[in-house]
């Protein structure tokens, strides 16, 4: 007979079991099987072959594969950015104003609840060289467009805008909580102070906002080694692959041309690039609270 | 309908002395100029979809159609068996959400208001799972559902996502915020552990069962990877697969296109402007997206 005790925590592990078992079943087990594929040469029908680290040595020689990192890189750390500190700034301006708030928030978060699918769709639309509305309105201002998804050079480029645009108000809506947590006494202080609103934002607002900054920033440069729908849709990671990422060309890989082993590789280096940014970001969290 | 003054992280939007003096009237512009940019692809969508074929690729294209046509929706709806798409994504969308209702809020209860041998570590697993893409994890999964016999049937869809560490995660985060008095009352009063979790911590945490079930429902019924790999037949197809196929098969009848993509994206903004504070709440208590 178990005493109370231990009924009770018998009930608690009960409660958890299920989800910690099913995240045993369908994340850790294949995740380190991914490990184990990335060393084989499998077509899933097959049964897996030996081949050690070769998978990882066509890596390094496939030009397609390097591209698709250099892709992958300038989404994370140029893209991504760019809409941290758009967002910021959005945030701040929305947040100094009460009456409009909500109608704001709405409307800049609007695009983060809907399909990618349908946006990819719609944008592509939007992209359309001759009789789409950017190069359209470009016109009416004297500008002629450039082919957008149709060009090598613009691919990657308008790629990024529509993921900005799709992110936006997920990045606003926690900044504008981070905005929450700062009292209004600090304000009413400085400005007592004589510091003018633009003084008090770069000197208060912008500092007591860097954890909610660094948190958003790695979140969404993590999550940006995952886009995938945008460019399936979009472009295919054409033309001639100058907008294919690491997940695109991890599916490709996998499911179009059934190299499971070269795939998984592929899926290492994801994981190891997400790995890096956020044992890079607990460092500097570590290092903004012993400040 | 919860109430989401309930939900603790977040302050109703308070009054209160604008950093920014009310006389800066260019800020004003700017953010409706933003708020602007973001709808009009919206307005051009549903713009476009009332146009003809001829109207739509017309240079310069016109802004307001010239002539409404709603039949392009019923035309859009019957070219392609919407109708099936649409109850796949739904069954889909629905078991998941009910599911990770149940077993997300078990697992809070656990973690929150009990100890036991591997609590902490277990905690830890769910929280590394949201620090591993899920590219990592596809090949293996394919592999199970195969072998399972899920791949293309609305089992593989649902199976793996009957679990998930957000809800975990998030249920945790607020039930922690449960007095334990209230759980050790009832224990003393006799009350079991089911007993406890059903009638005492389930309704105190409405809010956050209306969060969870807001993202998972609006994450299966965008979600696009996953069942672009498992599923392969027209009957199986959920409604974003089906949209990518129709793309396809209609690459420049754009008027039909914006058709479909505007009932895709219809039923989850009616659900976000009815229920728009648990989202923000949601995203707010644990910086993620579901």
């Amino acid at each position: 007979m178990l005493s109370w005790h231990n009924r009770r925590a018998l009930a608690g592990l009960l409660f958890v079991l299920p989800t910690w078992l099913a995240w045993l079943f369908w994340t850790l087990g294949p995740a380190v099987s991914t490990l184990g594929v990335s060393l084989s040469s499998w077509n899933l029908v097959q049964p897996p072959k030996l081949v050690g680290l070769s998978n990882y040595a066509r890596l390094v020689g496939d030009p397609i594969l390097l591209l698709s990192l250099r892709n992958s890189l300038i989404y994370s750390f140029v893209f991504v950015p760019i809409g941290v500190v758009t967002a910021l700034c959005l945030a701040i301006l929305i947040d100094g104003r009460t009456r409009l708030r909500e109608y704001y928030r709405v409307a800049y978060f609007l695009p983060v609840v809907t399909s990618a699918a349908a946006t990819s769709i719609l944008w592509r639309w939007l992209y359309q060289p001759s009789v789409g509305l950017i190069n359209t309105a470009l016109g009416l201002v004297g500008i002629s467009g450039p082919s957008w998804l149709n060009d090598p050079e613009t691919a990657l480029l308008s790629v990024g805008i529509m993921g900005i645009w799709q992110e936006l108000g997920f990045l606003i809506v926690l900044f504008l909580a981070g905005l929450q947590s700062i009292p209004p006494s600090l304000h009413e202080a400085a400005s007592i102070d004589g510091a003018n609103p633009l003084q008090r934002v770069w000197y208060l607002t912008v500092p007591l906002l860097r954890p909610t900054a660094l948190f958003v920033s790695v979140v969404s440069m993590a999550g940006a080694f995952q886009v995938f729908v945008q460019i399936f849709i979009m472009t295919k990671g054409g033309p001639a692959y100058a907008s294919s990422v690491l997940a695109y060309y991890l599916y490709v890989n996998a499911f179009q041309r059934f190299e499971m082993g070269y795939a998984a590789a592929i899926a290492v280096v994801i994981f190891l690039l997400v790995l890096a940014i956020t044992l890079v970001q607990l460092k500097l969290f570590r290092q903004a609270e012993a400040d | 309908m919860a109430d989401a003054t309930a939900v603790r992280s977040v302050p109703a939007a308070r009054e209160r002395g604008a950093h920014l003096e009310p006389g800066a009237l260019g800020l004003n512009a700017l953010l409706a100029v933003g708020s602007a940019l973001m709808l009009l692809p919206f307005v051009w969508m549903v713009l476009s979809s009332f146009k003809t074929q001829y109207e739509i690729l017309t240079n310069p294209p016109t802004f307001f159609p010239l002539e409404w046509h709603p039949e392009n929706y019923v035309t859009a709806w019957t070219i392609a068996p919407f109708g099936t798409f649409y109850t796949n994504s739904l069954v889909v969308a629905v078991t998941t959400t009910l599911s990770a209702l149940l077993f997300g809020s078990m697992a809070g209860f656990g973690f929150a208001k009990h100890r036991f041998w591997g609590d902490r570590f277990m905690f830890v697993c769910i929280l590394t799972n949201m620090m591993i893409p899920i590219h990592v994890t596809l090949i293996p999964r394919l592999y199970i559902a195969k072998e399972m016999g899920w791949v293309d049937n609305l089992l593989g869809l649902i199976m793996p996502e009957l679990v998930t560490t957000f809800g975990a995660f998030l249920m945790t985060q607020f039930m922690q915020g449960i007095p334990d008095e209230l759980v050790d009352a009832a224990r003393i009063d006799g009350a079991g552990e089911v007993r406890i979790y059903w009638q005492i911590v389930l309704p105190l945490v409405r809010p956050a069962l209306a969060a969870l079930a807001i993202f998972r429902f609006m994450w299966s019924w965008n979600d696009f990877l996953w069942p672009v790999i498992v599923i392969h037949s027209t009957e199986h197809k959920t409604l974003p697969i089906a949209l990518a196929y129709f793309e396809e098969d209609h690459r420049t009848n754009y008027n039909m296109l914006m058709a479909a993509a505007t009932f895709i994206v219809l039923p989850v903004l009616v659900v976000f402007f009815a229920m728009q504070k648990q989202f923000v709440a949601g995203i707010t208590m644990t910086g993620l997206k579901g």
